[in-house]
């Protein structure tokens, strides 16, 4: 418990740091500071002593500061879409660092004043139809897509069984990589799905087939024939090593490359014919 | 005269000496550290000690360029990999994954980018089995294996809950092919004939065990020791002999440790873990926390693995446990407090000490 005249100080103290926030001080400076010894209270009709009579008085110890403890985010108004932070026009609390070395400074941002506030609002109402027209995918799917289109899957097959290729292949080998699926949002072309074996003609062949994310967003992904066995005596065919293949590799397998395909609404279901419209889009921009 | 001139030189005399005892002789000790210092530095080396420093350098020279940057840090992370904890697929690290998403936000999702996802016994054997089908590992009856993640630290830090050879009973047995030999000690003989046809190789009596103390029973070829409760005292002295397999409390019962093949009931499968991770539990205080750190089924052979949801099977701590493990925490933290407290009065005291010291100066 402090002594009351300390305390009275703190307030005032507090009182100065509003008025400073408020005046918008740029550097954040406020000391709280209160007397190391209380000062005599004036009785009551007598004139108050000199402060400065007594040097003890004049010690001060430092109760609290404005620089230990961190600043918070920003509040700025993005002027385009920035990924993972927002669209354009919202006005989004972002990492003070972030929004003084990037948003800010790339002018993708500006300061939530009063007036901007007024200003982009007014702007956002005007450009609300061409804003609501475009396309925007949201981040999430954006990064999986990004991590999806870069992986050349090993379709693990068993090499003295017979197999057709089918969801459950493709699903358990996506689990090997890393990737897992809540649902069965995989696609097959019309010609993988025709592929069977054991066939050692098709190791290591490039085979197109689709996730769809969201019921949304369709990615296309490769996947690479890999005929495997528990049995440690038989030996892999193909490397495991996949790199990823070019336009001119992906023509040696009869495919063309293909980019993802964002649908309007979240309606891309078993009955959509993925294949299809996947290879009349590729056929378009070919 | 002559009198008062002799005093006058004595005189000078004396101040002459004072002055050099004064003054002189600090700094002419300060010459001398000077030189000394300077001496150690010029020393010069011979041939042969340059010859034995240029030798040394290049030594070490060598030693360093015997292996690349990448190489060095290789060797050291082999190194730190011979625990076992530390092998594939490794130990789960939540603070490690802190900042990641508690649920995946899409229906495709890359597992590195959640956290660790628990799935319960029938969905990770679902997922197993879809890996072991005829048209991919063609393994539908690979052998389950159970790897627990353990928290080993015990109240002290300096201590680990000591390691523990055991056999757990499985609700759910099923034959497996490797051969374990179990040594029971009963004193009753119609006891000694239901351990042997519960699965003990040989059941033994009070008689056995002072041949085994001279040595002509040999214990080593059992893998196993379990006793009856009316044995416990006589089985005393073969504590240094059976060493971990010695039957106690914990670790002394029948039955098999392993969780079955794969084309086994889930239901039945789950039964088995509960049992196993329940008798892992046993042998730490619940009230310090949960003793799993992460279960991993996988199979035998295979690197796949999925986390398991063990929570049911944790034992819950009594209000009894957890209030006699904060009396103890308190006690510590007291003692500590005690002691912090006591020093603080004599640093004080020492303070004030000098304080008057100096008033008084």
């Amino acid at each position: 418990m402090l002594p009351a005249c300390s305390r009275a100080l703190i307030r005032s103290a507090e009182r100065l740091c509003q008025a400073a926030t408020a005046s918008q001080t740029l550097s954040r400076n406020t000391w709280v500071l209160q007397r190391v010894h209380a000062a005599p209270v004036t009785p009551a009709g007598l004139p108050q002593r000199d402060p400065s009579e007594i040097r003890e008085l004049e010690r001060y110890e430092v109760v609290d500061y404005e620089t230990s403890k961190a600043a918070g985010p920003l509040k700025v108004i993005l002027l385009e879409d920035v990924e993972g932070v927002g669209h354009q026009f919202d006005v989004v609390e972002v990492d003070r660092k972030r929004a003084r070395t990037d948003l800010l400074l790339g002018k993708k941002a500006v300061y939530a004043s009063p007036f901007d506030l007024k200003y982009y609002a007014d702007m956002k109402e005007k450009m609300r139809e061409e804003l609501a027209a475009r396309v925007r995918i949201p981040y999430e799917l954006l990064t999986v897509s990004r991590e999806l289109v870069k992986l050349v899957v090993p379709l693990r097959v068993n090499m003295e069984n017979k197999w057709k290729l089918d969801r459950r292949i493709v699903k358990t080998s996506l689990r090997q990589v890393g990737v897992d699926l809540l649902d069965d949002a995989i696609f097959l072309s019309d010609a993988s799905a025709s592929i069977n074996g054991p066939n050692f003609d098709l190791e290591a062949k490039l085979v197109r087939f689709y996730v769809v994310v969201s019921q949304q967003y369709i990615i296309p992904m490769l996947g690479r024939i890999a005929h495997i066995s528990a049995d440690d005596s038989k030996q892999v065919l193909a490397p495991e090593k996949l790199k990823q293949p070019t336009a001119a590799d992906l023509a040696k397998h009869g495919l063309l490359p293909e980019e993802p395909y964002y649908h309007k609404s979240s309606e891309i279901d078993n009955e959509f014919d993925v294949a299809t419209f996947m290879r009349n889009r590729a056929g378009q921009q070919k | 005269m002559l009198s008062s001139l002799l005093r006058n030189w004595t005189g000078g005399l004396s101040r002459t000496t004072a002055l050099t005892g004064d003054l002189l002789v600090p700094s002419s000790l300060e010459i001398t550290n000077v030189r000394g210092r300077k001496r150690a530095l010029k020393q010069t080396i011979t041939r042969q000690q340059k010859l034995e420093r240029r030798l040394k350098r290049e030594e070490r020279e060598a030693a360093r360029k015997q292996f690349s940057f990448m190489e060095r840090i290789n060797i050291r992370r082999m190194k730190s990999l011979l625990s076992p904890s530390q092998q594939y697929p490794g130990r789960l690290n939540r603070d490690e994954e802190e900042a990641l998403p508690e649920q995946p936000l899409t229906n495709v999702f890359i597992r590195s980018h959640v956290k660790t996802q628990f799935y319960s016994v029938a969905k990770a054997i679902d997922m197993h089995r879809e890996l072991q089908h005829p048209s991919i590992y063609n393994n539908p009856k690979a052998p389950l294996r159970l790897r627990l993640e353990l928290n080993m630290t015990t109240e002290k830090q300096t201590k680990m809950v000591g390691s523990s050879d055991e056999i757990v009973p499985v609700p759910h047995p099923f034959s497996h092919n490797e051969k374990r030999t179990i040594l029971a000690f009963v004193n009753d003989l119609k006891l000694q004939e239901v351990a042997v046809e519960a699965g003990a190789e040989i059941a033994v009596g009070q008689d056995m065990i002072k041949k085994i103390i001279k040595g002509q029973f040999r214990v080593d070829d059992y893998d196993f020791c379990v006793a009856h409760q009316d044995m416990a005292t006589h089985i005393l002295p073969l504590r240094g002999i059976l060493k971990t397999r010695f039957p106690t409390r914990i670790n002394g019962g029948p039955g098999v440790p392993h969780l079955g093949p794969l084309n086994m009931d889930p239901a039945e499968v789950e039964a088995n873990i509960g049992a196993v991770v329940a008798a892992a539990c046993a042998h730490r205080n619940a009230a310090l926390g949960p003793f799993v750190n992460r279960a991993l089924l996988m199979t035998i052979p295979g690197e796949e693995h999925y986390a398991l949801d063990v929570a049911a099977w944790m034992p819950v701590p009594s209000e009894e446990e957890l209030e006699k493990l904060e009396r103890r925490r308190n006690k510590k933290g007291k003692k500590k407090d005690e002691k912090k407290t006591e020093g603080g009065e004599d640093e004080e005291g020492a303070e004030t000490a000098a304080a008057a010291a100096a008033a008084t100066a």
